[in-house]
């Protein structure tokens, strides 16, 4: 959520079932962990776009990129790479006709 | 052990809880609790609705090495230290065997960074609401819930409160 143009926040929203049982609400609980602003997965997500908006701030007129994975959609040696996100939007292009 | 041998252990243990984070001896972090345990940072804004999503949720004392192993070998943060201010003490309560005690917060987060270094910030306030089992030598939390006021936390929580 942009905050103006200095400052962003982020929320973490979980969400439950109303038959959730016992077992269910304690595994939800339990991996929590893994999100949020101590999560396993998500602790950097809050830094990493700190750092990006403290660039964007200072160096306003200049522009980057940065190529995972070249520009094609094919299997890769690691995860470091945008082959999955550039074939979803190749893909949706196609789909809507925007060729 | 009569009361005043009691406080000063709940006292003593929260003290040296709180040195123990501040002075990066983060590996002793598990062996303040029992090994059937639970810590929990949980934001004021879901207490305050009853609502169980914790930002930390560690049930036993392997959860909480594993929060030690990712802090020294996995996370990237900005590097910084705290500082704990523990007060307001007051045991609430007691029941077979286990004390429960109530206290205050304030972490002070100083940043460690080349172009901060030395800036200290109010990082996180709250209340500890612990249940301790109380032994001469070494008590230990079998509880710690850590409510926090705090919840816009600033950047991310790896090192625990």
């Amino acid at each position: 959520m942009p905050k103006g143009p200095d400052s962003f926040e982020l929320v973490f929203t979980f969400f439950g079932y109303e038959d959730d049982d016992e077992e269910m609400l304690a595994l939800r609980i339990k991996q929590a962990n893994l999100v949020g602003p101590a999560g396993y997965i998500s602790m950097e997500d809050g830094h990493a776009t700190e750092i990006v908006q403290q660039a964007i701030v200072r160096d306003q007129a200049a522009c980057s990129f940065i190529e995972l994975g070249g520009k094609e959609v094919a299997n890769q040696e690691n995860l470091v790479t945008e082959t999955a996100l550039r074939g979803f939007w190749q893909y949706y292009r196609d789909v809507l006709g925007f060729n | 052990m009569d009361m005043h041998e009691i406080r000063f252990a709940v006292e003593d243990l929260l003290h040296a809880y709180a040195h123990c984070i501040d002075s990066d001896t983060l590996e002793e972090w598990p062996s303040f609790f029992t090994e059937d345990c639970l810590y929990k940072v949980i934001p004021r804004e879901n207490t305050d609705q009853g609502l169980p999503i914790a930002v930390m949720y560690c049930d036993s004392q392997g959860m909480l090495r594993d929060r030690v192993v990712a802090h020294r070998k996995a996370n990237l943060y900005a590097p910084h230290f705290y500082r704990h201010l523990v007060s307001n003490i007051r045991i609430t309560g007691q029941q077979n065997g286990v004390i429960a005690a109530h206290s205050h917060y304030v972490v002070f987060r100083t940043l460690a960074d080349p172009l901060q270094y030395g800036t200290t910030e109010v990082y996180s306030t709250g209340e500890y609401r612990d249940k301790i089992v109380v032994a001469p030598g070494k008590s230990k939390f079998k509880e710690k819930t850590v409510i926090v006021d705090t919840c816009r936390i600033s950047s991310l929580l790896v090192t625990p409160l």
